[in-house]
């Protein structure tokens, strides 16, 4: 069962549900070295959600260049963000969020973040450092569900952003306020497959294709699209 | 003075009064949810426009539920709004007037700050061309908010040949008639054939637990629709259209046992500071 051969100036996006983690933390597939360091730090839920998301990850890697799994090895690059540094230039990044998790991949730089939406989080005071006035005026006209939607979503922006070019949140002073300059300059993208999941993607420049899909359980074939852009015209295919 | 405008699709071609009740089950059912679509992008006192909006149900929804905004709804269909206005009429801050999408704002009419359009790309020959409209009505900056469903994603079991049937003569009916039931899981691109750049996308999947008999009451008289002028021009016999027909009423009240039914959103903003 493969997930694809991605082609150049394509974007893959893929959706993990948490009993799809899950079935692939189940795998046991073998890991980079740095990998599983980074894994015996985290406490056990945390291990499992990891081995999941990354064992699906080598799983799409491998596909994506139609190399063997076994070719694939991560090691930590700039700001420690996980890289394919001997691969043949295959860029991806990687969200995880109370146990969904959200795969991007393109043959340039990318940035993927997903939150979950949390209506009672402690949020507002970071929206508050880090938002622009006029993004703030905005959020103050919501009730608390609006809030916290577009909170999370313009947050998603942000670190997508921000994971694009490796900055990580350090970059976070310098871009808060000028979101709306960062994204005029990038293609970004907000995602929502769901209520109550909140995503953005951001690549330097529009790619030709790209999807969003639901990550299947391996050994299923895969997962149904979400979104899509095929480039194609949708009208004509009737 | 208000006149009737082109639309490929009036109340008064559908049965007025069946479909208005049918309108307002769906609205009942589902429009909690797409207004929760909706709010999070409106700017704060933002002037919003529902071009195509029918009897006026989502303009009304959308005004009670933020009152800091200015709503318009504008329609082509003359006799829907003479219905939003004798129902919501009366209410602050909402406002309604014949018009079409193409036509463009009226002479001195303020420009929007946000534009809606819901379930209207579907019954346009020439989604683009509609796309590329919305341009006219919005200030720069402007935001403009696309709701769409498609019959690709929907989703139903235990579901055989006789339900790719029914989508497939829906599809093939409307095509005819103008305009597509296939477009919301290619939102963004048709947006950006319009010369859009897509900012986000949105989807919502009304499932059958969450709609109950909404569901029959809101699908089963489209479907109905739909095969009906398919008999009418051919694409199937009379038998055939009552069999499949019979299937999906059948689902409908328990014959499903999983249903979804996907509703699109995307959103993107005029260029301007």
């Amino acid at each position: 069962v493969s997930t694809g051969r991605l082609a150049p100036d394509e974007l893959a996006l893929w959706l993990l549900k948490p009993e799809v983690l899950a079935a692939w933390a189940a795998m046991d597939l073998p890991l980079s070295g740095e990998e599983k360091r980074q894994a015996e730090a985290l406490d056990p839920v945390a291990r499992e959600r990891f081995a999941g998301r990354h064992a699906f990850l080598h799983r799409v890697l491998a596909d994506a260049t139609s190399l063997p799994l076994r070719a694939v090895r991560l090691r930590a690059g700039a700001g420690g963000k996980p890289q394919w540094t001997e691969g043949p230039g295959l860029q991806f990044s990687l969200s995880s969020s109370q146990g969904w998790a959200l795969l991007a991949l393109a043959w340039t730089p990318v940035g993927v973040d997903l939150e979950q939406v949390r209506v009672d989080a402690d949020w507002a005071r970071v929206w508050e450092r880090h938002f622009s006035p006029a993004e703030r005026q905005c959020l103050q006209a919501l009730g608390p569900q609006a809030r916290a939607t577009r909170g999370f979503r313009t947050w998603t922006q942000v670190e997508a952003l921000l994971k694009l070019d490796g900055r990580g949140l350090r970059g976070l002073e310098q871009l808060g306020p000028d979101l709306e300059a960062e994204r005029a300059r990038h293609w970004v993208l907000s995602l929502e497959p769901a209520p109550g999941l909140a995503a953005s993607v951001a690549l330097a420049r529009a790619p030709r294709t790209w999807s969003l899909r639901e990550a299947a359980q391996p050994g299923q074939s895969s997962g149904r699209e979400i979104f899509g852009d095929q480039g194609s015209a949708p009208l004509l295919r009737g | 003075m208000d006149e009737p405008l082109e639309a490929a699709y009036l109340l008064s071609q559908v049965g007025a009064e069946e479909e208005a009740q049918r309108l307002r089950a769906q609205a009942r059912g589902l429009l909690d949810q797409e207004l929760a679509l909706l709010l999070p992008g409106l700017p704060r006192n933002a002037r919003v426009v529902d071009l195509g909006c029918g009897i006026g149900l989502l303009a009304d929804a959308l005004s009670q539920a933020r009152t800091d905004l200015q709503v318009l709804g504008v329609d082509a269909d003359a006799l829907a709004v003479q219905e939003a206005r004798r129902v919501f009429g009366h209410r602050s801050h909402l406002s309604f007037r014949a018009g079409s999408l193409q036509a463009g704002p009226a002479e001195g009419e303020e420009l929007a700050d946000a534009v809606i359009l819901r379930l209207v790309l579907m019954h346009q020959a020439d989604a683009s061309a509609a796309l590329q409209a919305c341009r006219a009505w919005l200030r720069p900056g402007g935001q403009l908010h696309v709701l769409e469903g498609d019959d690709r994603a929907i989703l139903a079991e235990p579901a055989g040949a006789w339900l790719e049937r029914i989508l497939a003569l829906m599809q093939t009916v409307q095509l005819r008639r103008g305009g597509s039931r296939r477009l919301g899981l290619d939102l963004a691109g048709l947006l950006a054939q319009a010369g859009w750049r897509p900012a986000g996308l949105s989807r919502l999947d009304f499932d059958l637990e969450r709609l109950g008999p909404v569901f029959e009451g809101v699908f089963f008289p489209v479907a109905d629709f739909h095969l009906k002028q398919a008999v009418r021009d051919s694409l199937c016999e009379e038998e055939e259209a009552a069999f499949l027909l019979d299937q999906l009423r059948q689902g409908c009240r328990g014959g499903f046992s999983r249903a979804k039914v996907p509703l699109f959103h995307a959103w993107t903003r005029s260029e301007g500071p």
